[in-house]
């Protein structure tokens, strides 16, 4: 039991004797008394000064204690000040009534004060197990914000604007912080690496196995050894630092805006969707693949393709894919595809836009289950000039 | 029949031995000078007929009364809480005399036993 600190109360009683014998009692044990003859009285003590605590008698003149209570219960600073209410034996079913309405606990009069003492050290321990509680919440909620912010900040400030492509993205994570990611790193001529991630299991461990790929990634990836091998070297890393069986699907290209190639390497993750200026879907040739920090030497899935002019390419997370219906039906692959076509000619960030907007309402407006993460580019058709 | 001055010792003595023997007479003091009050207020209530007021003086006597070890004269003035609670005022005016003439029996023994 944790030691209960001498705390400030307010003794609210019509009757002189019987706030002079709380007064005294309470005095003793070393707490701080104010004294109210009345509930306005009253009201105003807490409008004015903090209290722990308040022992309020039901039946006064005027304002009685079932108003004050209501008052306290409405009033947001007033409502998580324990209220202990103290009446007549007779008078038990308005305690109930008052219990009804907030308040923390009951004594009968005539006080005794052994019981007083177990009542009031009883609420005390309560209110600051909920102080402690509330203090540990708002900094758990500010360590949770400034985590969101860094994962936000380290997400590219600005999208590639090469000559003749467009980009445009978009991630929201379904708590505070995600295990989703997405990147576009500058390779210098031209090239772009792209990259999507997205690591199992979601919020702080997540987050922070999201941040280590992350890092890993941009590492491997600048140095010109192909998607491939650094989507290798990064599982390498990724085994001897994860002890927590953890796993991230990645998808990551190269993005060759002069030659119009993108050279990508699948790790369990979606393949993107490709459509034609005409609105056809472009096809990948589908190998199996296997997710990042599992396997020594996972399956990774290697293609170039060549990228026509006027085509759109949406790289994705499963909160997309995954995405689930009030019938419990998957938006799956083939609903994003078709979702596509039809807004294909709209720009990569409008694509984007439309695609969150569309997995909200698939799912019936339900919380979102899964982060979201999207990056897509659209060659221009003037680019063939 | 009912001594409504009576006071019943381990009440005081817990009391007592609660508040502390220095404490308890300027107490005793104040409640008896507030009872006194208060029946002056209820006479007056009844006499006009004031029901709220007559109930809210004997309610207030009872409460602390019972504190003291007063414990008949505490139940007299809860029995007057009900009648006026019930609005038999009448049946009130025929009680409340007792407690009227108990008062200061009451106070003077409630002195003895603070120096006792």
């Amino acid at each position: 039991m944790p030691e209960i600190p001498k705390s400030r109360l307010l003794v609210v009683d019509d009757d002189r004797v019987n706030r002079l014998v709380m007064q005294r009692y309470l005095e003793t044990e070393g707490h701080q008394v104010s004294l109210a003859a009345d509930g306005e009285e009253a009201l105003g003590l807490l409008a004015r000064k903090t209290f722990d605590m308040v022992l309020l008698d039901i039946e006064m003149p005027g304002m009685n204690g079932f108003q004050v209570l209501e008052k306290m219960t409405a009033d947001p600073l007033l409502r998580e000040v324990p209220v202990v209410v103290v009446s007549g034996v007779e008078g038990l079913d308005s305690v109930v009534r008052c219990i009804q309405m907030g308040a923390e606990d009951y004594l009968t009069k005539p006080v005794n004060r052994v019981l007083l003492k177990a009542r009031i050290d009883a609420s005390l321990e309560k209110k600051l197990l909920r102080d402690r509680q509330s203090t540990l919440l708002k900094r758990l909620q500010r360590e949770m914000e400034i985590a969101q912010h860094t994962q936000m900040s380290i997400l590219p400030e600005r999208l590639p604007e090469p000559a003749g492509y467009t980009f445009g993205a978009l991630m929201k994570p379904a708590r505070s912080v995600g295990g989703d990611f997405y990147d576009a790193i500058p390779m210098g001529e031209e090239r772009w690496g792209l990259v999507v991630g997205d690591v199992s299991d979601k919020g702080l461990p997540a987050a922070l196995f999201m941040t280590l790929t992350y890092s890993l990634i941009r590492v491997e990836a600048t140095q010109n050894k192909g998607p491939g091998q650094a989507l290798r070297d990064v599982n390498k890393y990724l085994l001897e630092m994860n002890n927590e069986n953890m796993f991230v699907t990645v998808l990551c290209g190269l993005l060759n805006c002069r030659e119009h190639s993108f050279h990508y390497a699948r790790a369990g993750h979606p393949l993107p969707i490709w459509i034609s200026p005409e609105g056809l879907p472009l096809a990948f040739e589908k190998r199996p693949s296997q997710a990042l920090g599992l396997f020594e030497d996972p399956q990774i899935d290697e293609g170039i393709i060549q990228i026509p002019a006027g085509s759109l390419m949406v790289m994705y997370s499963d909160g997309l894919s995954e995405a689930v219906n009030p019938e419990g039906k998957q938006l799956g692959h083939s609903g994003l595809e078709a979702r596509l076509r039809s807004t294909h000619q709209l720009s990569p960030g409008a694509v984007c836009l439309d695609f969150w907007q569309y997995v909200q309402t698939y799912c019936g407006g339900s919380e979102q289950q899964d982060d979201f993460t999207v990056l897509a580019f659209h060659r221009e058709n003037q680019s063939l000039a | 029949m009912t001594d409504l001055t009576a006071v019943d010792l381990k009440t005081f003595h817990s009391l007592q031995e609660q508040l502390g023997a220095d404490f308890l007479p300027g107490i005793v003091e104040i409640f008896c000078e507030d009872v006194l009050q208060q029946l002056q207020a209820a006479e007056s209530a009844l006499s006009s007929g004031d029901q709220s007021a007559f109930t809210r003086a004997v309610h207030s006597i009872k409460s602390t009364s019972l504190s003291f070890g007063a414990l008949d004269f505490g139940a007299e003035a809860r029995e007057l809480e009900t009648l006026g609670r019930a609005g038999d005022l009448e049946k009130a005016k025929t009680r409340f005399p007792m407690l009227l003439e108990a008062c200061p029996v009451l106070r003077q023994k409630l002195k003895e036993l603070c120096h006792a």
